[in-house]
């Protein structure tokens, strides 16, 4: 008889008596962090941020809800702490560096096709550093991630109208900077409360 | 993701935008190789059970394994007797064991297990950040009361409460609270979680219940190159069984015969029928283990004690480094009874 595979949950409890079972979760869950992390802060800094993620994760799993079988969420929850923290260091950093933002190129320019991918990333880049970061976070957890309103909300541990709220206002807000988007019907009526 | 969430992404230019933006980066094998080591550095400092997770340096002095040998010496020579009353003992109660009413849980019940612990956690020098603290770190005692709650199916609630630690030195103890080390342990803190399916060694598998077949399962399990020697490592897997509120009086009457088989010594054996027994092994610091069983074999109590002292943490020769001892059974009518935790 095949049993199936122990949930997340499960993996999680027996490490609380065998230490060594937590390996399992780094196994299923390390290459999905790290390229959460590589998106947001590139691949060199990505390595750092997922050993983080993991090692707190390791100290905080006794008081993980065992009634949730995937860890995924809560998985998700430390990496968005641990790379926030890391983005707000990094902007510290910069600000007392006094480093200049990259250039931005008129957007007006990106629609007629006239400048290059390269300066494409730049206006979204810079697009999305003008959000808020919980907006922000809610954004990208939808786009790169491609997570459910209910799971970005177990998350970031916040109400779904909440994540709907956030998510239009960053849709918005990204337009605004993004005039040849302008025309997309985005469905930005803002839902919840923030 | 709903199906109109799932559209919504699809369609939407930006996430696309921010998709190609974000590319679809890999982590390489060195990524996760390091990964893997910091996390088994952590998993490492996590000491749990003392026989298996003690490592420390041999680095005391010859005065004091010359004192600690003479003890060891001396306590074999006058004080126990020889294995063979300790096998005739364990056969006995194995038979006593195999005769025992299974346990059966109620429909609409659980049956509720309590065990209280204390286990030497040693904490590395790194631990303590910009503190300065012994080369070696730092040791202390932790207790823990451990409450599990068990269905028909299987273990389904468990309960732990961590008291305070106890420490060799006062420079121990500080440095352990300035570092925030008591948050990490959840010292004061009682941790409830919902369980589902397999938790132990005991429930991961259908043991045999023949003592030879038995043996040669746990004989299988057992970790290369410890050099902590046969009798405790079988010692060890053998009372990951009995400890088992689960285990049928089959089995653990053929756990016993495997004790029996083992290398032990008697050391007492008490009017009520009780016994207690004894391995003695390096690991690398010379320890000894001991369990009590009732007359129908269940565990009641064990504890490992260290024969030699380790001056590099301040630990004393005799330090108590794991005991725990059991409750008896009892049944409950529903996870939230007994209403109060259990304080360590």
């Amino acid at each position: 008889m095949t049993h199936p595979p122990p949930t997340d949950a499960e993996i999680i409890a027996r490490s609380l008596i065998n230490s060594e079972e937590f390996g399992t979760i780094f196994d299923r869950y390390f290459d999905a962090i790290f390229r959460f992390a590589a998106k947001r802060v590139g691949s060199e800094l990505a390595a750092d941020l997922t050993d983080e993620v993991f090692l707190r994760a390791f100290q905080l799993r006794a008081r993980y809800d065992l009634s949730r079988p995937l860890c995924r969420p809560w998985l998700y929850g430390i990496a968005s702490n641990v790379v926030g923290d890391h983005i707000r260091r990094r902007e510290v950093t910069n600000r007392e560096a006094m480093t200049l933002p990259e250039e931005t190129p008129d957007p007006a320019e990106l629609a007629d096709n006239r400048i290059d991918a390269e300066a494409w990333a730049i206006v979204l880049k810079n697009a999305l550093s003008e959000l808020r970061s919980k907006d922000r976070d809610v954004l990208l957890l939808f786009a790169l991630e491609e997570m459910a309103y209910a799971e970005i909300a177990e998350t970031l541990s916040i109400p779904v109208g909440t994540v709907r709220s956030r998510l239009a206002r960053a849709r918005r807000r990204m337009r605004e900077h993004l005039p040849d988007l302008a025309q997309t019907p985005f469905p930005d009526k803002e839902a919840g409360s923030d | 993701m709903t199906d109109q969430e799932k559209g919504d992404n699809a369609s939407d230019p930006l996430l696309r935008a921010l998709r190609d933006l974000a590319g679809d980066p890999q982590p390489t094998a060195a990524d996760r190789q390091r990964g893997e080591e910091a996390l088994l550095q952590a998993i490492a400092r996590e000491r749990v059970n003392p026989k298996r997770r003690w490592s420390l340096r041999k680095s005391w002095s010859l005065s004091v394994v010359v004192a600690a040998a003479l003890v060891v010496v001396l306590g074999l020579t006058f004080l126990l007797p020889t294995p063979t009353a300790a096998s005739a003992a364990l056969s006995e109660i194995a038979a006593a064991a195999e005769r025992v009413d299974p346990l059966v849980i109620p429909p609409q019940a659980f049956a509720y297990t309590r065990s209280k612990t204390t286990v030497l956690v040693v904490q590395p020098s790194d631990a303590f950040g910009d503190l300065t603290v012994p080369v070696e770190g730092i040791a202390y005692l932790l207790p823990q009361t451990r409450e599990v709650w068990i269905g028909i199916g299987g273990v389904v609630q468990m309960r732990i409460t961590t008291g305070p630690p106890s420490f060799f030195t006062p420079e121990a103890e500080a440095a352990y609270y300035s570092s925030g080390l008591d948050q990490i342990d959840q010292v004061g803190e009682t941790v409830t979680g919902a369980v589902r399916g397999a938790l132990s060694l005991f429930e991961s598998r259908v043991w045999p219940t023949n003592p030879d077949q038995l043996k040669s399962a746990l004989r299988s399990l057992v970790p290369p190159d410890r050099g902590l020697g046969e009798t405790v490592e079988i010692l060890d897997l053998a009372l990951d069984l009995l400890r088992e509120t689960g285990a049928t009086p089959e089995l653990r009457a053929a756990v016993i015969h495997v004790l029996a088989d083992l290398d032990l010594q008697l050391l007492e054996r008490r009017p009520d029928g009780s016994i207690t027994l004894a391995s003695t092994y390096e690991s690398p610091l010379l320890t000894r283990d001991t369990f009590t069983l009732n007359p129908n074999g269940t565990l009641l109590e064990e504890s490992s004690a260290l024969l030699e002292g380790n001056p590099n943490l301040s630990i004393p020769s005799g330090t108590l480094v794991f005991h725990a001892n059991y409750k008896a059974t009892s049944f409950v009518e529903n996870l939230s009874q007994p209403h109060q935790p259990a304080s360590p």
